[in-house]
């Protein structure tokens, strides 16, 4: 029997490459965004609240800062605003700060009225400071520690033990 | 009952495609008749149950039959009934289905048009196409069974398809050809494999393998042009194609196919090509069956993207069995097919060397689209690196090939088989050329400054003059030797519908190409903010907001957006973009308000509202040309038509060429 | 080699994000921008140059889409930042910089020969070899027809002729 030798080797090993290239994206969530910010400074800004009480990230250096992005047309950020309202009580040395992303203000007045509220929301006029942080939707929470540092991104809604494993990691000067 | 029928419909195709895969093969081994015959049996039977299933599942979702578990996860009560029945290809279980029925549809057509003449071959094609139909069953009866009862309690009501799928009545159109297009392409697979298997490939199998192509190709091309047009009319974004990666899968084995239909010429006139063309053939359905899984393995993230789901490893593994066996029949057994003699070629301005050239241009084009897409899921999967690979890394690639393939598709028909001196070849092109060089000169006079579009021009009105060439000089040699013009011109014609079918698809790729290059070039768009009766220009054209309103439907409600719109200072009427929601999607899907006509769009896409302040957030844009793409697969579409159409009477009364004419048929 | 490539970016920020304390200089503080590097431009180019490098930049949320084609309300807020840089004077490399030091290299579209070279090198390679596969299939055919013993392959040079031929061969 003939064969041709360089058409088997050179197609079991395309064959070999590709299934191995299209098998690697198995475990990968492909809509997963990078988080760029983990270790660095989390960007300051000066924003007002839903309240007209102005925030500015820099005057809270020294003390442990957890920042969610949020919006009122957002099933996940529905589902942990419990989590959060329950969290400052928890954790009284822990400055909370909520961001408003790419949402209307009076919706936002609306839904904390019925939804509750124990900790600023602050107001992101074109959505500046979203996109300082890098965010790619919502809901996304920023830990941000004494230093001043963002030691972890999560996107995706917050859950119990997350604060509780990260939170004295913030306190560490 | 309809789980319980459905499941045994799909059960029986299951069986009627492995029995007769193995006895097709086995016909073929034995080369006997009767088995042969079991064989299309076994097909028909395959096809019937496949179609039926498919059917069985459109009355499902027609009469909201929630105790089908696929109807409860896709179907709902407010949704109209059309949408009820293109359900079915919105989710993962239901388009395995109908990816099977389409197979059926296929494997029928394919038996009854070989009608028996091919003994030697016919029986390994089917073998191959019923163990393909196999893998679907297989899959449509465990893991993506979408007949599968509903667990207790049935509800009432589901949630009804995917949004972007309610959006636009394209859809009902743009899935089933693509389908037509993607699965099809099974067939040609299946006969190029048969060829190998059986050890003959001679013009007399090339030419059906030929048609095989061109049918799925058609519906691959349409599908194509369709989805970029649902895009333009849906998404809001004012563009046809974004390089999705799934667009990607449906772009490369077009990309091959119309490689192969071109190296199968050179196969069945000049007796060469015939690994590469039998490898062409096979990859072709090799990239639908890798375009499947990048849809529905959820490693993809794409607009056109299914949720995850466990298919994903199964698809991977068909994938990795069909390659490698794929592999194996082309190294052991392409030695079998090689012919024994072929017309020599003299010159390297041949028209042999331009099909080369041309398939090599099909050839790196599909490799780079397969480099960009395969690219960030290696650097993610293996090294951890999130990176992007999109449009303007295609748009480098895709530019300078796209202009070659168009310039080679003027240069090729124009060169004879067997090659002519340089200079000959350069006195053919010069007509053509000069048609090139005027095109040119007069658009740059009327103001065309892009380089890159100047550039396009020229090669579309070098290839335009060169396919029209080709129709017009016989016609006036004809007309010397004293034939009256519609004579001419249809005696000419019926020499060769197959040569001047490919003119005509060439004259539908002139088209899409133009309207590309300046659709995109000279896009204008801008953004607006616009309170109650302020207005915003662009070009000829003034939109005054009018306001808006709120609008209710059964399966969503709508903002709508209303603008009364002049054009060069005349009343144009008004248009109205819209925003809908629906219920389980938590942002608004736009639809764009497009003013179309055969200069260029007006296209306007509706941002944002924001009541309390009363303003409209708009983006406005005027394309030139665009509709042009989308009219452009109807001279593809009639370019197979003429190609296909029986011709054998025409050639049996037409004179005889030397060497090679029998072979054409 | 890939790997060292992505070692030198991307990688390398992330591999640091264990020791944050340990950097010397100053971090940079992305709220806090440096100054323009020109004075703001002309209103009439502002909004070409924004296009310009929104469509350089993925919008995050959607799948394929610019910065400066998306309709969604990310991509709207992003381009609308661009505008806003281009309109203080910054340059399309700083303001590209700006993006990526937010959202990595990963924001954009196209990616950069240094850290990627793979993607552009490969299909080039791709394309060498096809070319040589055509260059020595045409030379062979030459070949062969050379060895036969008569000119079977030339054609009249007659046009009319040849037309005539050719007409006949459908």
């Amino acid at each position: 029997m003939k064969v041709n030798v360089p058409v088997l080797l050179g197609g079991l090993f395309i064959t070999a490459i590709l299934v191995a290239m299209l098998g690697s994206g198995f475990g990968h969530d492909p809509r997963e965004v990078p988080k760029a910010l983990e270790g660095r400074v989390a960007p300051t800004f000066s924003l007002v609240s839903t309240d007209g009480d102005p925030v500015s990230l820099a005057d809270l250096r020294g003390k442990p800062v957890i920042i969610n992005f949020w919006s009122t047309w957002c099933q996940p950020c529905r589902q942990e605003h419990p989590l959060l309202l329950m969290a400052p009580s928890q954790y009284p040395d822990v400055v909370f700060l909520g961001v408003v992303y790419a949402d209307e203000p009076a919706k936002v007045k609306a839904y904390l009225k019925s939804g509750g509220q124990t900790y600023p929301h602050l107001i992101d006029p074109g959505g500046r400071v979203s996109i300082d942080y890098g965010v790619a939707g919502v809901p996304e929470t920023y830990f941000v520690d004494v230093n001043g540092l963002v030691i972890h991104k999560e996107a995706g809604p917050i859950w119990p033990d997350l604060l509780a494993e990260l939170v004295p990691k913030m306190r560490k000067p | 009952m309809i789980s319980s029928l459905g499941i045994g419909l799909v059960l029986a195709g299951l069986f009627f495609a492995a029995i007769g895969s193995i006895v097709g093969f086995v016909a073929g081994a034995r080369r006997d008749a009767w088995l042969l015959q079991v064989a299309r049996y076994m097909a028909y039977g395959y096809g019937a149950s496949l179609i039926s299933a498919c059917l069985l599942m459109m009355y499902a979702l027609l009469i909201r039959d929630f105790s089908v578990h696929y109807v409860s996860e896709v179907g709902s009560l407010s949704v109209p009934t059309h949408i009820a029945i293109i359900s079915l290809w919105s989710s993962l279980n239901g388009s395995i289905l109908f990816w099977g029925g389409v197979l059926g549809v296929y494997v029928i057509g394919m038996v009854a048009s070989l009608r028996g003449r091919h003994p030697d071959h016919e029986p390994y094609a089917i073998g191959v196409l019923l163990a393909i139909s196999v893998f679907f069953a297989l899959l449509v009866a465990s893991i993506a069974n979408p007949f599968a009862p509903t667990e207790l309690p049935i509800p009432l009501d589901g949630p009804g398809p995917n949004a972007l799928l309610q959006n636009h009545p394209l859809m009902a159109f743009h899935p089933p050809m693509l389908y037509l297009g993607y699965v099809g392409m099974a067939v040609p697979f299946s006969m190029c494999a048969a060829a190998l298997l059986a050890g003959r490939l001679d013009a007399g199998w090339m030419a059906p393998i030929r048609t095989a192509m061109l049918v799925p190709w058609t519906f691959l091309t349409v599908g194509v042009v369709t989805g970029g047009w649902w895009s333009y009319e849906v998404l809001g974004w004012g563009g046809y194609w974004a390089w999705d990666p799934v667009e990607n899968a449906s772009f490369m084995p077009w990309l091959t196919g119309t490689a192969f239909l071109h190296s199968a010429m050179v196969m069945q006139r000049r007796g060469r090509l015939h690994n590469w063309t039998l490898a062409l053939g096979m990859a072709t359905f090799l990239l639908t069956l890798l375009g499947t899984f990048m849809t529905r393995s959820g490693v993809f993230n794409s607009v056109h993207s299914f949720t995850q789901s466990d298919i994903g490893p199964v698809f991977l593994g068909m994938i990795a069995l069909t390659f490698s066996s794929s592999v194996l029949l082309l190294a052991l057994r392409s030695h079998t097919v090689m012919p024994s003699a072929a017309p020599p070629v003299s010159k390297p301005s041949s028209r042999e060397t331009v099909m080369l050239l041309q398939n090599l241009a099909f050839a790196s084009f599909t490799f780079t689209v397969l480099v960009g897409v395969l690219y960030p899921l290696v650097m993610e999967g293996w090294f951890e690196t999130r990176v992007t690979v999109g449009q303007p890394y295609f748009d480098h690639i895709a530019v300078p090939l796209g202009t070659a393939i168009v310039f080679m598709m003027g240069v090729g028909p124009v060169l004879p088989w067997g090659g002519v001196s340089e200079a000959a070849a350069g006195r053919s092109l010069l007509p053509a050329l000069g048609a090139g060089v005027v095109a040119t000169v007069i658009a740059a006079v009327a103001g065309i400054h892009h380089s890159m579009v100047l550039l396009a021009l020229f090669v579309c009105a070098f290839a335009l003059a060169a396919n029209l060439g080709e129709y017009t000089e016989p016609v006036g040699v004809r007309m010397k030797r004293g034939e009256g013009v519609f004579t001419a011109m249809s005696n000419v014609l019926a020499r060769g519908r197959r040569r001047f079918g490919g003119h005509v698809a060439h004259l539908g790729v002139i088209v899409a190409t133009v309207a590309i290059a300046m659709s995109s070039a000279y896009k204008v768009e801008q953004d607006a903010v616009l309170t109650l009766n302020q207005s915003t220009t662009i070009g000829a054209w003034t939109a005054t907001s009018l306001g808006t309103h709120e609008i209710k439907e059964s399966n969503r409600s709508a903002t709508v957006a209303r603008f009364s719109l002049t054009k060069g200072g005349s009343d144009a009427g008004v248009i109205e973009p819209r925003l809908n929601f629906y219920p389980r999607m938590m942002e608004p899907i736009g639809t764009p308000a497009v003013r179309s006509s055969v200069a260029g769009d007006l296209y306007v896409s509706l941002l944002h509202v924001d009541d309390a302040a009363g303003v409209v957030s708009i983006r406005i844009m005027t394309m030139p040309l665009v509709v042009w793409l989308w009219v452009s697969p109807l001279f593809i579409i009639l370019g197979t038509l003429m190609a296909l159409w029986p011709e054998r009477r025409a050639l049996a009364s037409a004179s005889v060429a030397p060497a090679a004419t029998v072979e054409s048929v | 080699m890939i790997f060292e490539l992505c070692a030198t970016s991307y990688c390398v920020e992330a591999a640091s994000a264990g020791e944050p304390t340990a950097s010397a200089e100053a971090p940079v503080d992305l709220g806090a921008l440096p100054p323009p590097m020109f004075d703001p431009p002309a209103a009439s180019d502002v909004e070409p140059l924004t296009i310009k490098i929104a469509s350089r930049l993925r919008c995050p949320v959607c799948q394929g889409m610019s910065v400066s084609d998306s309709p969604s309300k990310t991509a709207v807020e992003m381009k609308g930042r661009v505008r806003e840089l281009v309109a203080q004077g910054y340059s399309e490399k700083q303001i590209v910089d700006y993006f990526v030091a937010r959202y990595t290299d990963w924001v954009l579209l196209e990616p950069t020969f240094a850290d990627h070279w793979a993607v552009w090198v490969v299909p080039g390679l791709g394309l060498g070899l096809g070319l040589a596969w055509v260059a020595s299939t045409v030379l062979a055919w030459r070949k062969s027809a050379e060895s036969l013993p008569s000119d079977v392959g030339e054609l009249p040079k007659d046009s009319y002729e040849e037309r005539l031929l050719r007409e006949l061969d459908p």
